[in-house]
């Protein structure tokens, strides 16, 4: 499935950049544009970046398409205009684009060195004797794996089923509890705030940690002691937490691309998917180490669109 | 199954295409675009490695950034473009050599 939609994507972004590249008509350009960003849009998608995608929808396709397309219109004085280069111009550059495709191609089908990284689902710890097994089978001996919690789900209960405020102020009451037993919990973050299916008055919100336990010299997650700072916390009196279960998974680091495959396909081990990036993309640019260039960046796109309004406007008044 | 190859192999078509706008277009429009398209290549790149390869998000954050880039560069090479199509009534680039370019 996932290979049909990257197919399919790959299709549409390659052959629209064709379109652009080689059609007569400057508007019909930018329309081709337009298609061949929102495929790479989807492929945002397909590698877990959600909020890159809507980013790239709204920035791209609603934003500065739009101004190309301005600038067409207020430039097309001469409405038939010459496109295409002389032949003279033409061939060597087809000569320096083949060998450049040919060159990145060919670094990109380059081996990488041994840094493939998985995580499994481990419920009953049958997985990490697997994975083990399967390591040394394949000969993998520099693989390193490690059992952790990778996720841990509260479930909260209410009185009668729950409206919107009372799981927002769910939410808020979580975090403000983390943020409260700094730093032993600084680090971890809600993933993922979800109503149970069929029963309308629970509420599960899932915790992820930043980092892994082995990068940043953590304790791992421990469901007991998350227990222990948010049950006298109760949001609103009628919202009782009244379970904290650990999602136990086995990580492994260090795979070379061969091995990571064979693992990946192996039809006993489920793979634990990330839920959501989104959160972990927010902590990074506002709380975590990309807050200044986040702000330099705001500052540099403020400039450059003060500059663009002066120049585009010297040229217009008398 | 799709890996990181095949994203790369994708990034380095939308490249070349995009150089070869760059290269050949007679229309400093149609030469942005290919500069857009430029930046979206080396933008899947990242996210792809930021996947496969290093985990986590940086890579994310930094495809961000090139966006923001990408789009104070739209804005600004575009109030260029109007700016000179005023002076000299054309935007094909051969043509416009008031710098003795």
């Amino acid at each position: 499935m996932e290979a049909v939609v990257f197919y399919l994507l790959a299709g549409v972004a390659v052959v629209f950049a064709g379109v652009v590249v080689t059609t007569r008509n400057v508007v019909h350009a930018a329309f081709a544009l337009m298609v061949s960003l929102g495929a790479v849009a989807g492929f945002y998608v397909l590698l877990d970046a959600d909020f890159l995608a809507v980013i790239q929808l709204l920035v791209y396709v609603g934003g500065i398409l739009v101004l190309v397309l301005f600038g067409v219109m207020m430039t097309s004085g001469r409405l038939i205009m010459q496109l295409r280069a002389p032949v003279g111009q033409l061939l060597p550059a087809t000569f320096v684009g083949l060998i450049l495709l040919g060159f990145l191609l060919h670094v990109g089908r380059s081996e990488l060195p041994n840094n493939r990284t998985l995580v499994f689902e481990d419920s009953d710890g049958e997985t990490a004797r697997r994975v083990a097994r399967l390591l040394r089978e394949l000969g993998a001996e520099s693989a390193r794996l490690q059992s952790e919690t990778a996720r841990v789900v509260l479930t909260f209960q209410g009185a009668g089923p729950l409206r919107p405020e009372a799981v927002r102020d769910a939410r808020r009451a979580v975090e403000r509890g983390l943020q409260a037993a700094r730093p032993s919990s600084s680090r971890l973050y809600v993933i993922q705030v979800q109503e149970v299916w069929g029963a309308p008055e629970r509420l599960q919100i899932a915790l992820e940690r930043k980092g892994t336990p082995a990068s940043d010299g953590m304790a791992p997650l421990d469901p007991s002691r998350i227990a222990e700072i948010l049950q006298p916390l109760s949001p609103r009196e009628d919202l009782r937490l009244i379970a904290v279960q650990g999602l136990r998974a086995v990580r492994v680091q260090g795979l070379s691309e061969a091995v990571y495959r064979r693992l990946r396909e192996d039809p006993a081990l489920r793979v634990l998917t990330p839920l959501s990036t989104t959160a972990g993309l927010g902590d990074a640019l506002m709380l975590g180490e990309f807050l200044l260039p986040f702000e330099v960046a705001g500052l540099i796109l403020l400039v450059a669109l003060m500059g663009a309004a002066i120049i585009a406007r010297k040229g217009i008044t008398p | 199954m799709i890996t990181l190859t095949h994203y790369l192999a994708v990034s380095s078509l939308l490249f070349v295409f995009g150089m070869f706008a760059v290269l050949t277009r007679r229309n400093a429009i149609a030469m942005l675009m290919g500069v857009e398209l430029i930046l979206n290549a080396a933008n899947l790149n990242f996210v792809a490695f930021s996947k496969y390869v290093l985990g986590g998000v940086l890579g994310q954050v930094v495809g961000l950034f090139v966006i923001v880039l990408a789009a104070a560069e739209a804005a600004i090479a575009l109030a260029i473009i109007l700016d000179i199509y005023q002076e000299l009534a054309t935007i094909n680039p051969d043509e416009t050599t008031e710098l003795k370019g």
